[in-house]
């Protein structure tokens, strides 16, 4: 009876305890621990960046200084990895004495790599938080900011810009409002998987194709937009596709609309007019859906709205403007909608004080 | 043999020829199946519009009854218009609708009437559909005049005739002051 107490209840006992304390609570604590760490971060950086008169001074030198750790990190790292490891093939043999400093040198190197990449990440954060003044005062004071969240998966399936995906990501999402219309934005990322077998190796190898990276928005209008769904986008080859009396706008898109009355009744010439800038100043494909009261854009740009260039050191007041930018071209298309919708007769537009005017033909 | 290989090739040359033929008159047809769409879309945007002047001017009767009883039933509107009719008809509806503005401005009562303003929203509305549809049907009429120009196209379609396009009416395509 011993026995089987001390060498089967006890350890199992034991292992389970190890395993909850494993897979339970040391996640627990370590989340709970960086979420307060992150907190704390972000709350200081931003009262201490953001908030005094001179944020931008602080918030520039702040981001420098997380550049460039950043990149003396990762490289750090990567030199002391693979030092050891070319010595090590060098030496052939090797005593475990001789042996040791290289395995301490390459596992610092790995945590330098590691700290490296977290410190990236953190710059992420930094950028985010940059651009956040930006974004309260575009999409309202109150807006939800998130900056490791994206546009929810069911939005994107709905838009059937991208056919195939497997994969969402995406990054600093943003819930708010413009001009009160009720607004979603983030980065978006859209990969799939394909295996391709190799004959000369005789192996299978997995690759990530990338079929969407820019900037995802999300506007839900007060009334509806289409009686039936309109999608615009890059020039795509097919016979249903509707053309319209512009020749540079057929050039950039094609327009699918179950109704061609629909698509002419939305796109009126100032707005694709609009659309042409829009996707020429984005120098990637876009793509406008309206569907009911929602309008969905969706611009592939290849990169991060809110994120510093990799390989540029960081400059606050450069990113700010062009943040305000980018910004402003896809707002530009909810102004264009925001103004149609005025032309249809909003009391704002009709109780306006009439100015004595006249009109005449010449 | 040499005999019936050119046979062959001609017969080739020929079914080719044919497919060609009929894919383009194809073509044509679909262009004007799309063009007699354009013209309901434009007929349903006018009778709108005109019901909608009709309801507007009953209300301005109500409150200027002898301003208004001048230029009623001036506008004719019936099935089966012609491109022209059809141009001279809305015309006469963008004539009425400025009277009948000028009409509301002379009558304070008349121009806060909540159905006086939701007639005018209305007519906003349908003055951008007739606008749709007026692009829609010229888009069309220009995708078959072109089609029907160029050569070899206008070979096939010498049976046809271009269409006339829905246009602007004269004094909106004028140049325009404005004085504040």
């Amino acid at each position: 009876m011993a026995l089987v107490f001390w060498f089967i209840i006890v350890p199992v006992v034991v292992l389970g305890l190890i395993g909850i304390l494993i897979k339970v609570v040391i996640p627990s604590l370590f989340r709970k621990a960086a979420g307060a760490v992150k907190g704390t971060l972000d709350r200081k950086f931003e009262k201490e960046y953001l908030t005094d008169p001179v944020s931008d001074r602080k918030a520039q030198r702040k981001m420098s200084t997380t550049f460039w750790s950043c990149w003396v990190m990762l490289v750090l790292g990567i030199i002391m990895v693979v030092t050891p490891i070319v010595k090590i093939i060098q030496a052939g043999e090797m005593y475990l004495t001789d042996f040791l400093p290289y395995l301490l040198l390459g596992a610092f190197g790995v945590g330098l790599f590691i700290l490296g990449l977290v410190t990236k990440r953190r710059s992420k954060q930094l950028s985010a938080l940059v651009a956040e003044p930006i974004i309260r005062d575009v999409f309202g004071a109150d807006c939800e900011l998130d900056a490791f969240g994206h546009i929810p998966n069911e939005c994107i399936a709905a838009s059937g810009f991208v056919d195939g995906y497997e994969n969402v990501s995406g990054s600093d999402f943003v819930r708010g409002s413009y001009r009160g219309v009720s607004v979603m934005f983030s980065d978006v990322r859209l990969t799939k998987t394909e295996i391709k077998y190799d004959h000369s190796t005789q192996k299978s190898h997995e690759y990530v194709i990338e079929l969407f990276k820019g900037n995802w928005l999300v506007a839900d209008f007060d009334r509806e937009l289409a009686e039936h769904p309109l999608t615009v986008q890059e020039k795509r080859s097919g016979s249903n596709a509707i053309q319209m009396e512009s020749e540079a706008f057929n050039r950039q898109f094609s327009v699918f609309c179950p109704d061609a009355h629909t698509a002419f009744y939305i796109l009126t010439p100032h707005f694709m007019e609009r659309l042409v800038a829009v996707d020429a100043a984005a120098d990637g494909s876009s793509h406008f859906k309206f569907a009911k009261n929602r309008l969905q854009i969706a611009i592939g740009t290849k990169r991060d709205i809110f994120e510093a260039e990799t390989f540029k050191t960081p400059n606050v007041g450069a990113m700010r403007e062009r943040f305000r930018q980018e910004l402003g071209r896809l707002t530009a298309v909810l102004d264009e909608m925001l103004a149609h919708e005025r032309l249809f007769g909003s009391d704002a537009e009709r109780q306006e004080p009439s100015r004595e005017r006249e009109l005449s033909h010449d | 043999m040499e005999i019936l290989i050119g046979i062959g090739a001609l017969l080739i040359v020929a079914v080719c020829v044919a497919l060609w033929v009929v894919t383009v008159k194809n073509r044509f047809r679909r262009l004007i199946v799309k063009i007699g769409e354009g013209e309901s879309g434009i007929d349903v945007a006018l009778t709108k519009r005109y019901d909608t002047l009709t309801k507007m001017l009953d209300v301005c009767r109500q409150y200027a009854a002898h301003e208004v009883e001048t230029f009623a039933k001036t506008i004719e509107m019936r099935r089966g218009m012609s491109m022209p009719e059809r141009q001279a008809a809305s015309a006469q509806m963008d004539d009425m609708a400025a009277r009948l503005n000028v009409v509301a401005e002379q009558y304070p009562e008349l121009r806060s009437a909540d159905v006086f303003r939701d007639l005018q929203a209305g007519i906003r509305d349908t003055e951008e559909h007739l606008q749709a549809a007026r692009r829609l049907y010229n888009a069309n009429v220009s995708a078959f005049n072109q089609y029907l120009a160029t050569w070899p196209y206008r070979v096939i379609g010498k049976e046809y005739k271009p269409y006339a396009f829905f246009e602007a009416e004269a004094a909106k395509r004028a140049d325009i002051s404005m004085k504040l």
